[in-house]
C-alpha cells in the first residue's frame, strides 16, 4: 500500500500517514470547504491500513506500535465529526497493535484540551495529552 | 459621504469595533475575514485564551452564515459581522436575513441551548456527533452548540422585521477574559 500525505493549506491540516514507520500525523487548521471530500480518502486509507496491519502482525508474529499524533491548531465543528471517524477507524485496528494516540495542545488552549478529553471519553480510548 | 465615514469611524472607535464587514458571504470572503480577525486577535496585549476562543466562535458564526446562504436564494447572502473588544473580553455579532419560516426552528434551538447546563451541552454535542446527523456542509445545530460550549455564555439573538418573507436575524456572543 502507498503512504498518504497531503500538505497543509491555510484551511486544511497536514496529513501524513506512513505505513512503513507506523506513524500518523494530523497538524494545523481544519476548516475544509468540503469536509467530506477532504476526510473520506483519509478514512479509506485507515481502513486499508487496518487490513494491512492484520496480515503484517501475522507475518511479524509480534505486536506493532502505531503512533498517531493530533496536533490541531484549530478544527471547526464539521471537522469534529470526521476526526471522530478517524479515531473510530484507528480504534477498530487496535487489536494486535499497540496504539498510542498523542493529543497535542497549547497550554492556553482549553478548548483544544477539552476537545481531546471529549473524544477520549466518547471513544473509550486512552489519549496521551502533550502540552506544547 | 466623507462625513458619513467620519461618523462611522467615531462609532466604531467608541463601540470598540476592531473588525467589521458588510456584504456578500462566500467561502473566500469568510477566509479573508478570518485571516483579518486573526491578526487583530493575536495582538500581544490580548488574553490568548479568550482571543483563541473568540476566533473559534467567530469561525462557527461566519460559517453558519455562509452555510445558510447556500441553502437560500442566489445572490441573497448579504450579511454583516462585527468583532468588538469590550474591556472584559471579546464580542462577536453577526446578522443576516432568514425566511420567516426559519424563525421558529432557530428560536427553539437557541432557547434550548441557553437553558442547558455545561454538562447537558456536552451531552447534546456528543449526541449530534455520534448520530452523524450532519450534512456534507455541517449543520444540524452542531455549530450553534459549539458556539455555546466554547463561549461559555448565553447566546443573545433578535429578529427584526425586514420584508414580507424575511426577517433580519442577529446573534451576539460574548467571550469573557479568564
Amino acid at each position: 500500500m502507498e503512504n498518504y500525505t497531503i500538505e497543509a493549506t491555510e484551511n486544511t491540516p497536514l496529513v501524513d500517514l506512513n505505513h512503513n514507520t507506523h506513524t500518523l500525523l494530523f497538524e494545523g487548521d481544519s476548516r475544509p470547504e468540503n469536509v467530506q471530500q477532504f476526510f473520506n480518502p483519509v478514512i479509506k486509507w485507515l481502513d486499508d491500513y487496518g487490513k494491512h496491519l492484520y496480515f503484517l502482525k501475522d507475518l511479524n508474529n509480534s505486536s506493532i506500535d502505531v503512533v498517531c499524533n493530533f496536533k490541531f491548531e484549530y478544527f471547526n465543528s464539521s471537522s469534529a465529526k470526521y476526526i471522530r471517524d478517524v479515531i473510530t477507524a484507528l480504534s477498530s485496528i487496535e487489536s494486535g497493535v499497540n496504539l498510542k494516540i498523542n493529543w497535542h495542545y497549547e497550554e492556553m488552549d482549553e478548548d483544544m484540551q477539552e476537545a481531546g478529553e471529549e473524544f477520549e471519553e466518547m471513544m473509550g480510548i486512552k489519549f496521551n495529552f502533550i502540552v506544547e | 459621504m466623507t462625513r458619513n465615514i467620519f461618523d462611522l469611524y467615531k462609532t466604531m472607535k467608541s463601540d470598540k469595533i476592531i473588525c467589521a464587514y458588510h456584504g456578500n458571504f462566500n467561502y473566500d470572503v469568510v477566509n479573508g475575514l478570518l485571516k483579518t480577525a486573526k491578526i487583530n486577535l493575536s495582538h500581544p496585549e490580548n488574553n490568548r485564551t479568550s482571543a483563541k476562543k473568540a476566533y473559534n466562535v467567530l469561525v462557527e458564526c461566519l460559517e453558519n452564515i455562509h452555510k445558510h446562504s447556500e441553502h437560500g436564494e442566489q445572490n441573497r447572502n448579504e450579511a454583516i459581522f462585527l468583532l468588538t473588544q469590550p474591556l472584559d473580553g471579546f464580542s462577536i455579532t453577526v446578522g443576516n436575513l432568514v425566511s420567516i419560516a426559519e424563525k421558529e426552528k432557530l428560536e427553539k434551538n437557541i432557547d434550548e441551548l441557553n437553558k442547558m447546563t455545561r454538562v447537558e451541552l456536552k451531552a447534546h454535542y456528543r449526541k449530534i456527533i455520534e448520530n452523524g446527523q450532519i450534512s456534507e456542509k455541517g449543520g444540524a445545530g452542531l455549530g450553534m452548540t459549539d458556539i455555546a460550549l466554547k463561549s461559555r455564555s448565553k447566546l443573545n439573538y433578535t429578529f427584526n422585521d425586514y420584508s414580507e418573507n424575511e426577517l433580519f436575524f442577529s446573534l451576539s456572543v460574548h467571550v469573557k477574559n479568564k
